[in-house]
């Protein structure tokens, strides 16, 4: 009998266990479960004060957080960046971390919601909206304002509405992130081709190209990027000027289809629904490609291939889309501070600083990415470099974010890119027969569930 | 008859190579890969360089504080699989000798499995919170002992198994010719159990080694960090640094191969050896 009591007992308490466990599998979503998730005041507040780390000569000290821009140049630059600020500004020291882009999310929610927040950090494009839904991020209207009086706000005017959340400034817009195709031009020379501007063209190019081995275009899906230029080209996204679930518009019908004609033509690699960007980029740096949509930063993988290839690719201006719009996409990331600051204006300080002051992060840094600020586009680095002039000549003037056509960002738009949405639709799109509109009512279906989740930001 | 034997024991070694040249492959193209530029890795799918170049490990070494997250990993590596030896090694023989005294020790040890079931990512921000208030946020030691806490359970679970399996009748033995229990366990249990101890440090050693997730958020610091953490530098958000990354996964590799090469011979036995009872 005693028995059988501890074996139900025992029973009981494995069930509970495992339905315990099935907590950490929720979608953690909504408001409330995120401000549930943060610990009260009396934690935070112990936490601040065992924070305010003065040195005996009663020095601020920043924790500023950096995401890994570029490789070992690009950190050894913003260390050295760092060092040069502390020197000249005696009574601030900052300490520069760099924080991995793998479980960047779960390592500045885990450190926001503890009560131990850097003062300072730049981060991938829409952290700063769901970091603000939480309440943790420090508005910096006051900064924007301030750099507007005096001219030097020249940021990219997308950026500059990008990061307004319910009137305030959540970031600082930091660098700005395009995508774009590049080509080989002594490809379509050799096979008198002209250069593609429609989507048309580009098919064409891609077919009389394609033959064994070799293959119009290399695509991935596993990140997706070559979706999201053609969708954003196209001029349709996710969602609608009015931050719903756009998904299944007909220009996204006429994206996939594309897209499915890319796969059907046989002009791309048949495993192109599993490549990962890597993997694309190969294939096209081997010579088995002759355009290829991916982040502009791949012009540094195209340089070290030699004088002779880097002098046969180069790169398409945005083409002319079927609803008749030429637009091309980018990530708008940002700098932000945090409410949990002991020293809110050192911070600002400090973030206009690094905005102004960063050129060596990309003449020393190799950083991929551009400046938001256009003021920068004048160095040598930028003016001299083929890809890079093109670029900003030809594609960042009508280069929008993901959340287009909203003017801003949201919170929502976080889950919308980490979700992966736009992978899920390419995998489906180049590997599966699956009709084109069940596959929009699928990824709708998920944009809809995350927009009501997370909501559009507006109070 | 003869030939024939040796006709199947050549096929059988030669299938055997062809399988593990096959497992192995990923590893033989990471260690060929390292010793390419970025941009041969890029542009061919050769397994071995064409031009042979030293530049990613000069890069790793001198350009990043590589060495210093070796030594971190080695750090709480090995004091990870020590102290779990020990603890686990107490805390099994007690629940092995004593379950027949003890009845809650029997399901004791069921309890720990239960354990094992609870996810990790769920004690993040509580960790994180206790270990600013106590002082062990960012060092060694506090990312040591999340490590020590989360294998005690399963390498207790598993030792136990293996304590199970020496006769009682031997350790009465000892006892009777003057062994106090603490010597019997010391003198008799512990070399008996030898491959199971070998067994759990392993897994606890391997477990520390290749932990991201917590490493991660506990410790920011480049003085404090942990290989898997340290590797993540060298991958940028649309692109890596294949070459870099490439030797320093060739390094990373040398501590932890050369302890379970040196371990090896416990493993197998060690993995049995703990379900036979009696």
């Amino acid at each position: 009998m005693r028995r059988k009591t501890v074996k139900k007992l025992f029973s009981v308490l494995l069930a509970g266990t495992m339905a315990l466990s099935l907590a950490a599998c929720g979608d953690g979503s909504g408001k409330d479960t995120e401000k549930a998730a943060v610990p009260e005041t009396a934690a935070k507040e112990e936490t601040e004060a065992a924070k305010t780390k003065a040195s005996e000569d009663g020095d601020v000290v920043l924790e500023f957080w950096d995401m890994p821009w570029g490789s070992v140049a690009y950190q050894e630059a913003a260390q050295a960046l760092v060092k040069r600020f502390n020197e000249e500004h005696p009574g601030i020291t900052v300490n520069y971390t760099s924080v991995p882009w793998d479980g960047d999310y779960q390592t500045f929610n885990v450190a926001i919601t503890s009560g131990n927040a850097p003062d300072v950090s730049t981060g991938s494009g829409y952290s700063p909206f769901q970091f603000d839904a939480m309440g943790e991020i420090l508005p910096l209207d006051d900064l924007m304002e301030e750099m507007k009086a005096d001219g030097s706000a020249d940021f990219e005017e997308t950026a500059m509405k990008q990061f307004v959340q319910n009137g305030h400034q959540v970031a600082m817009p930091w660098n700005l992130d395009p995508k774009c195709i590049y080509y080989r031009k002594d490809i379509l020379e050799e096979n008198n081709i002209p250069v593609p501007t429609t989507w048309d063209e580009l098919l064409d190019a891609c077919k009389q190209l394609s033959n064994g081995d070799f293959y119009g275009m290399a695509i991935e899906s596993a990140g997706a990027w070559p979706l999201n230029i053609f969708l954003i080209n196209n001029g349709v996204s996710f969602i609608d000027e009015n931050k719903q679930a756009a998904f299944t518009s007909d220009g996204v019908k006429e994206t996939l289809e594309y897209f499915r004609t890319l796969s059907e033509e046989k002009v791309i690699a048949p495993g192109s629904a599993g490549y990962t960007a890597a993997e694309a980029q190969k294939l096209f740096l081997q010579g088995k490609a002759a355009f290829i949509p991916t982040s502009a930063d791949f012009a540094n993988s195209i340089k070290d291939q030699g004088e002779e290839f880097y002098n046969n690719v180069e790169l398409l201006a945005p083409l002319t889309a079927p609803s008749g719009t030429s637009l091309s996409i980018m990530g708008c990331n940002g700098i932000m501070a945090y409410q949990q600051t002991e020293h809110p204006d050192e911070a600002k300080m400090f973030i206009r600083w690094w905005l102004e002051n960063s050129d060596t992060l990309w003449t020393e840094g190799g950083m991929g990415a551009f400046p938001a600020l256009r003021t920068k586009y004048t160095l040598d680095v930028f003016t001299q470099d083929k890809f890079k002039a093109a670029l900003i000549e030809k594609v960042l003037p009508v280069s929008v974010p993901l959340n287009y056509p909203s003017e801003n960002a949201f919170p929502a738009m976080n889950s919308i890119q980490g979700e992966l949405l736009t992978s899920q639709a390419c995998s489906m799109v180049l590997g599966t027969d699956k009709p084109v509109e069940d596959i929009m009512n699928e990824i709708n279906d998920k944009v809809i569930t995350i927009l009501d989740s997370f909501g559009t930001g507006e109070e | 008859m003869k030939i024939k034997r040796i006709f199947k024991t050549i096929g059988f070694y030669l299938l055997l190579t062809i399988i593990v040249l096959f497992i192995s492959l990923p590893l033989i193209n990471m260690v060929g890969s390292s010793f390419k530029s970025t941009r041969e890795i890029l542009n061919n799918n050769n397994i071995f360089p064409e031009v042979f170049t030293w530049e990613n490990y000069r890069n790793v070494l001198n350009r990043t504080p590589f060495l210093t997250y070796v030594r971190n990993s080695v750090v709480v590596a090995v004091l990870t699989a020590v102290v779990v030896g020990i603890t686990s090694c107490l805390a099994g023989y007690a629940i092995a000798r004593y379950q027949r005294h003890i009845r809650a020790f029997r399901y004791f040890s069921k309890l720990f499995l239960i354990l094992q079931m609870f996810p990790a990512v769920l004690l993040m921000i509580p960790l994180v919170l206790v270990f600013i208030k106590v002082g062990l946020s960012d060092s060694l030691l506090g990312i040591s002992l999340i490590y020590i806490a989360f294998n005690i359970p399963f390498c207790t679970w598993m030792i136990s198994g293996f304590f199970e399996g020496i006769p009682v009748e031997m350790e009465e033995a000892a006892q009777i010719d003057g062994c106090t229990v603490f010597q019997s366990f010391c003198k008799l249990a512990v070399p008996l159990s030898l491959p199971g101890i070998a067994s759990i440090m392993i897994y606890a050693f391997i477990g520390a080694w290749n932990e991201y997730m917590m490493a991660n958020v506990i410790n920011k610091s480049a003085e404090v960090k942990t290989l898997p953490v340290g590797l993540q530098s060298f991958i940028l958000q649309f692109d890596t640094d294949w070459g870099s990354l490439m030797a320093a996964s060739v390094l990373a590799i040398i501590p932890a191969m050369l302890f379970i090469i040196f371990m090896q011979k416990y493993i197998v036995a060690g993995l049995t050896a703990g379900a036979v009872k009696g």
